[in-house]
Parts: C-alpha cells; structure tokens; sequence
C-alpha cells in the first residue's frame, strides 16, 4: 500500500514538475535556441548565433529563442497561436522569422519590460532585418539581417557578452561580416540636389514662358491668335519628322532693334 | 479670323489688290528664343507658303519680346530682287521699329514690299 502512495506521489510529483517547469513549452515551440528549419541561413551563421545566445543564457539565466519558419501563415497568426498555447516563462524572448514573408516579430516574457522590448522587436526588423535583406538577398545580406538583429536586442537587454565585447568578436568570426552599421541608402549628395534644382528651375521657366507667350498670325483676311502646346515646334521636328526637310525658300534676312 | 482694323492688314489686303504676291505676319512673344530666322523658318513651313503659284510670298517674322525680327523670301521674289534688297528692308525696318510703333512699322515694310511685289508680280486688272 505504502509502496503505491509513493507511486502516486512520484506521478504527481512528475507531472507538477512538467507542468511548472519553466521550459514546458507546448508543440510547436522551438526545442533548441536556434531553430531552422527552411535552411534560411547557411550553417556557420546559425552555429555562431546558436553560441551567441547559449552565452547569453549561460551569463544571465535569459533565454533567446530564434526560429525561422517558411510557414504560409500571417506572423502576427501563428504568434498569437504559439502565445496561446505556449507557457511563456519570465526572462525569455522568441524572434521568429518568416522567410516568405520577409517578417521578423519577436515576443517577450513577463520578465522583461515587455513594452520597451517590443519597441526594440520593431526596430530590430526596420532597422536591420529589412533593409539587410531587401539590399541583399543572398546569405550574406540575410546573415547580417539576423545578426545585426540579435546583436541588437542583446544590446538593449545589456548582455554581458556585450560589455565584454565579446559578442562583437564572435560576430566577427563570420567571414566577410563587414561592418556592425547596419545598411542604410546612401542620401542623395549636395551636388545632385543643385542639379536637380536647376534643372528643375530652367524647366520651369521655359514652361512659364511657353505660357505666356503669345502669338499672332496675320493675314489679308484679318489676325488670329496662334495658341501652342510647350515645346510643340521642338516635338514636331524629333517625334513627327515635320521638320524644314527640304524646304527652300529664296533669301533672308534677321535683325533687332 | 479676327476681322480686325488693324494698320498690318490694312496693309495686307491693300497688296493684295496690287500683286498676285502673298505677304503674312506673324507676331511672337517669347522670351527664350534664340534663332528668329530658324523660328520664321518653321512658321513659313507651317502655313506652306512655298505653295503660292509664283513662289512670291514673304514672311515678315517678329519677336516683341527679344526684340528680334526676320523676313524670309520665297525664290520667286528674292530671284527678282536679290539678297541686297532683303539687307535694305532689314535696315529700313529697324529704323521705323525704333521710331515708331511697330504694327506702323511692319506696315510701312508691307508697303515697301508691296511696290517690289507690283513690279514683278501684279495683279491683272479686274481679277481678285
């Protein structure tokens, strides 16, 4: 009898032990930190985050979770979903990625100030994932689009590899990483804006020329106004081929006063 | 057309009394234009003045704004006058220009060149 109470009590106590478990993360959840299945990112890269975020996890106790689906569902979807049936425990943060549709959407557990980091989430796919990828498709841009990410959200989260530097030379292990600036698009310089202006200014006094101007036409029957669109002689002679051609007139002759 | 009073086609319709000759005028107000003979040119294709039946008409061609002005010859008449006679009319031209108004000007032309017309191009007595 004793011996079957303790049976009971060890099935209880199992289930207790699953059930309140801080990693009792229901199906669908990533079971490793690092999670790819579509093959988004090449081998190294995944490696060198995989050892990013253990890091982080082994120096704070937070746990960052990254999976990249191919999954045909709206993001804001299948995160509502996995919120639901998932235990979100304190102290971890999922990033998912959606390589259809070029998202990144990242969720928070209670232990972080969940609001400050959903601004970091935000900016973390329009500061960095967007204009990494959207520059360059291939695994390099996707390479710095998730890293620069992550390497952001380890800023705002203070991670300790961050102090130490240490994160930036484990990203920089990355062959060709390049810089840790995120792309931006080169501005327009001074000069084509002078450009620009000027030109912009000449048009626009020839058009208000061409407005204004006025022409009469006259003949032994009277005078009529002549009304032209701009540039009207100029596309007649290049588009519609009517220019003088062979005209031959006698003489000439032009002045001013 | 505008029937007008105007000196210009006082002047017209009295030379077309006189000669089978054709005149016309055409007046502009542009300030970017830097060819007046180029633009004269174009006028005098748009309306086909070459098409007069003794290739006598003249394009008197004047731009208010630039203060510019061209005459353009068709071959019929500048063969009769020659190239000095344009140089003349150009010259007489500018002289009423600066002392007159200018639609008194380009009539008191359309009357010189209405005298060249008669002279070798009139028009036969009872004909229109």
């Amino acid at each position: 009898m004793k011996k079957r109470v303790g049976n009971i009590r060890l099935c209880i106590a199992l289930i207790t032990l699953f059930l309140f478990s801080g990693n009792a993360w229901a199906s669908g959840a990533p079971s490793r930190l690092v999670s790819d299945e579509s093959h988004y990112l090449p081998a190294a890269t995944l490696k060198v985050v995989e050892n990013i975020l253990v890091e982080h996890r082994d120096l704070t106790d937070e746990t960052v979770f990254l999976e990249i689906s191919r999954e045909n569902q709206a993001p804001e979807d299948q995160l509502r979903e996995w919120a639901q049936f998932s235990v979100k425990p304190a102290n971890t943060a999922l990033i998912f990625i959606w390589t259809e549709k070029k998202r990144l959407v990242g969720v928070a557990g209670y232990g972080f100030g969940s609001r400050a980091l959903q601004r970091i989430f935000s900016e973390m796919e329009g500061k960095y994932f967007l204009p990494e990828v959207n520059h360059d498709p291939s695994d390099f841009g996707k390479t710095r689009g998730v890293v620069l990410a992550i390497r952001d959200l380890l800023v705002a989260l203070e991670s300790p590899l961050v102090e130490s530097e240490k994160l930036d030379e484990m990203i920089q292990a990355l062959p060709d990483f390049g810089s840790l600036e995120p792309f931006q698009k080169t501005e327009s310089g001074p000069l084509s804006w002078v450009i620009f202006c000027i030109g912009a200014l000449v048009f626009g006094l020839i058009l208000v020329d061409y407005t204004l101007s006025r022409e009469a036409h006259y003949t032994a029957s009277g005078w009529v106004h002549v009304r032209r669109f701009p540039f009207q002689r100029w596309f007649r002679k290049r588009f519609r081929n009517q220019g003088l051609g062979d005209l031959k007139t006698g003489g000439g002759v032009s002045g001013s006063w | 057309m505008v029937p007008g009073k105007s000196p210009i086609v006082k002047a017209l319709q009295f030379l077309e009394r006189k000669t089978t000759g054709e005149v016309r005028v055409h007046f502009v107000d542009r300030y970017f234009e830097t060819d007046p003979m180029g633009a004269a040119l174009d006028i005098f294709n748009e309306y086909q003045m070459t098409r007069t039946q003794d290739r006598n008409a003249v394009l008197i061609y004047v731009n208010r704004r630039t203060r510019r002005f061209a005459v353009i010859a068709d071959e019929g008449i500048h063969r009769q006058v020659g190239q000095r006679y344009w140089d003349e009319l150009a010259v007489n031209f500018r002289e009423d220009l600066l002392s007159t108004y200018f639609e008194n000007a380009v009539a008191l032309t359309i009357f010189t060149l209405s005298v060249s017309l008669e002279k070798f191009f009139p028009r036969e007595r009872g004909a229109v």
